[in-house]
């Protein structure tokens, strides 16, 4: 039993934040302190230094063009990249298709994708939900019907986040219609410029358009571009999933949005005293950092446990509850802390354009939109009651 | 990093957990319970003496393991599975402990080789009446007068003092702040009320009147009230997995009964409002261990306030934990599960015990906020 980083990983986290302090843009830092929007362009910019590192694909194996680290490394380089205030890169491309089209895609489309989503030319978005198939994913009812050398594309998805910046899709079909509904999916690759599609924005409660609608009508696309065999989608759409729950605790994201919280409350007065040695909010701050801690420490044990058996295991559903209540936790009590301040609604203060003078404290505006905003952490991945039934079904039997 | 135990640890609970399934079922330990005079299996605590047990923490002169905190989660988490009554928390962790860090060379040569020997039982009295959980001595006080020392004073629910031979007690000292006394618990002066403790453990408050010893029985700390802070943490650490084995057993008597109790004509664990209640129950298990997982890893640490926030955050978390898992396990068991027949009681009272035992939760936070870097 031993809960330090041997010497190797402590040395392999001071490379890390070495080059974080090198090459980490001031400008995308400053982003996280006042919580103002990472945009398109940050995201790019961020992810072509990673790309030039090598670090942009840290789980890949290095004859795919990833870095190849080992789950411990890979969330130090993860903790490291928050602390420095860096934007989470896109995890549609790198972390969710990237290994999809790795472990069951043919060769021409791993020369075609994959050198494209490691150098960040190619956005992607996930077309997983529809209006009828939420935690219900299986009853999805987006049709693909083949036609000669092409399949004919009709449905809708929805709460398709960066649909309206992405250029490629990776979207659940169901390509047969007479056998059980898990067994009747396809898993295809659809270029988001393909006449037929279209994207409207979702506009979500804190403000922000990050997610959308997405239609498809007759929209051709080529037989090729099917991931691995026809009616498999629903195991390669097991495989992302399960592939993403270790990741999903959110740990560097949080300890980095704790400390913030932390330091807000060092400024804030009750009663002459800052919230931090007020006895209430500090008891609510012990209690969240503890809820962290916890969090940190059992999401270590599953990563050791996934770099020794390969795969996380149904476990790491536990630390997709927690981390989204820890997420949760931390949101709220930012807004708490800030206060009246955090009243007023200026959402266009958080983007990249705005120039105005701020109302209140710098990091006042976006404590409201920023609590909106985390409500969704306990309804995507998998909502937490969809975590709670694989607990019980795979780990309990129940 | 690593989270699992040594070969030579996970031995050590295998041969604890089959001492106890042969000697020590439910019904067995049921007698140990009714026992007035003694309470636990004496012929049990001589099992885990010659097996090592109760020298866990002495150094290995003294006939001991020289064990630190994995050994104490490895142990306690086996013994608190059987819901062991023996004294191994007041002798083993906070006695033997004390004697190693605190014991003058002549106590630790005459005494510890009794105590890893299993003839002679400690305690270290950490508390006083009407001071919650503070271990600096306010009411015990103690004067020199000639060679002797003389003590008065009351100690508050010292755990094992039921049953030890020698009992370490901080007083106030004029002029030096206070000190620490190993005494005799059989010297003229000592009147011990002994009584159970909710899990059926031996426990006793003390009584000082004009308790004469002499310097020799005077424990090398500098103070009473870090030597005892130190045994604290050790004491909340052993506590702590003793609380992660009661909740392993409490999940997985529910999880049982949820497959074996049908209502409605089917097993209760099919409805969705149990399973969801039983998925909390396994993820706070989890967390919970790996919170005593950084108990026992900064329990021996040299600083104490690093020790100290580790331990206290530790134990803030885990107290809310086991009142989580105690009484969802209560309630998903209906009636059965408030009955005194059942297993699952005695494990709920053990997870209860464990919240008041060496400061409360609240006392936790405060330790843990106090001392955040």
């Amino acid at each position: 039993m031993e809960l330090l980083y041997d010497s190797e990983q402590q040395a392999f986290r001071e490379e890390v934040r070495a080059f974080m302090k090198e090459m980490a843009p001031v400008d995308i830092a400053a982003k996280a302190h006042t919580g103002q929007r990472y945009d398109k362009e940050d995201m790019k910019r961020w992810h072509g230094i990673l790309y030039e590192q090598g670090w942009v694909a840290p789980k890949w194996s290095k004859e795919n063009g990833g870095a190849g680290l080992d789950p411990i490394q890979v969330h130090i380089l993860d903790e490291e990249a928050f602390a420095a205030g860096m934007p989470r890169l896109q995890a549609f491309g790198l972390s969710m298709v990237g290994p999809v089209i790795i472990h069951f895609g043919d060769d021409e489309q791993k020369s075609r994708y994959l050198p494209k989503i490691l150098s960040g030319e190619e956005f992607w978005c996930q077309g997983f939900s529809e209006p009828g198939s939420g935690s219900d994913l299986a009853s999805l009812k987006t049709r693909a019907d083949r036609d000669g050398d092409k399949y004919i594309v009709n449905g809708q998805k929805t709460w398709t986040t960066q649909a309206h910046i992405a250029d490629w899709m990776f979207c659940l079909v169901r390509t047969d219609w007479d056998v059980k509904q898990q067994e009747g999916i396809s898993f295809l690759l659809i270029d988001m410029t393909s006449p037929g599609v279209e994207v409207r924005p979702i506009i979500t409660m804190d403000g922000e358009h990050a997610v959308n609608e997405v239609f498809f009508d007759n929209v051709e696309v080529p037989a090729e571009n099917l991931v691995g065999e026809e009616n498999k989608g629903w195991d390669y759409a097991k495989f992302l999933l399960s592939n993403e729950r270790t990741g999903i605790a959110g740990v560097g994201q949080s300890k980095a949005e704790f400390a913030r919280l932390k330091a807000i409350a060092r400024k804030e007065k009750r009663r002459g005293v800052t919230l931090s040695e007020d006895p209430l909010f500090k008891a609510k701050l012990a209690d969240l950092e503890l809820k962290l801690r916890a969090l940190e420490i059992t999401n270590l044990r599953m990563l050791i446990e996934e770099k020794e058996k390969g795969a996380p295991g149904p476990i790491s559903s536990i630390l997709k509850v927690v981390g989204s209540e820890v997420q949760q936790g931390i949101a709220t009590l930012t807004m708490e802390a800030v206060g009246s301040y955090a009243a007023p609604y200026l959402p266009e203060s958080l983007e990249n354009s705005w120039n105005g003078e701020p109302i209140g404290p710098d990091y006042a505006a976006h404590a409201m939109p920023y609590y909106f905003f985390r409500r969704k952490a306990s309804i995507y991945g998998g909502s937490n009651e969809i975590q709670r039934n694989i607990i019980s079904k795979h780990l309990l039997g129940l | 990093m690593d989270f699992t135990f040594t070969e030579e640890q996970s031995l050590m609970a295998d041969s604890l957990r089959k001492a106890y399934e042969s000697d020590y079922d439910f019904d067995k330990r049921r007698a140990f319970l009714d026992d007035t005079a003694t309470f636990h299996s004496p012929a049990m605590w001589q099992t885990l003496a010659e097996n090592g047990f109760v020298g866990l923490l002495a150094p290995e002169e003294a006939g001991g393991f020289n064990g630190g905190g994995a050994e104490i989660m490895a142990v306690t988490a086996e013994m608190s599975r059987h819901l062991a009554l023996e004294p191994f928390l007041a002798t083993s962790v906070m006695g033997v402990r004390l004697l190693v860090t605190a014991g003058t060379n002549a106590q630790k040569s005459n005494i510890l080789p009794q105590v890893v020997a299993g003839e002679a039982n400690l305690a270290v009295a950490l508390y006083e009446p009407g001071q919650r959980y503070d271990v600096a001595p306010q009411t015990t006080t103690t004067k020199l007068d000639g060679d002797d020392f003389v003590l008065n004073g009351t100690k508050a629910v010292v755990v094992g003092g039921d049953s030890a031979r020698w009992i370490a007690i901080g007083a106030k000292l004029e002029d030096v702040g206070s000190a620490l006394f190993l005494v005799d618990a059989g010297a003229d002066g000592v009147s011990k009320k002994t009584y159970r403790l909710v899990d059926g453990r031996g426990a006793a408050d003390l009584e000082l009147s004009d308790v004469r010893v002499g310097a020799n029985a005077r424990m090398a700390a500098d103070d009473a009230e870090t030597a005892l802070a130190e045994i604290e943490d050790w004491a909340v650490t052993a506590s702590l997995a003793e609380t992660l084995g009661a909740m392993e057993m409490a999940r997985d008597l529910t999880h049982e009964y949820l497959q074996t109790r049908e209502q409605f004509g089917r097993p209760i664990g099919k409805f969705q409002v149990l399973q969801h209640n039983m998925a909390d129950v396994f993820s706070d298990v989890e967390f919970a261990r790996s919170m005593v997982f950084w108990a026992a890893s900064e329990v021996a640490n040299p600083d104490a306030p690093t020790r100290r926030h580790a331990v206290s955050g530790a134990k803030a978390f885990v107290d809310n934990a086991a009142r989580n898992i105690a009484e969802r396990c209560i309630q998903m068991h209906g009636g059965v599960g408030v009955t005194d027949e059942y297993a699952l009681t005695h494990y709920v009272k053990r997870l209860t015990l464990g919240q008041i035992l060496f400061g409360d939760r609240d006392e936790h936070l405060l330790r843990y906020t106090n001392t955040n870097a």
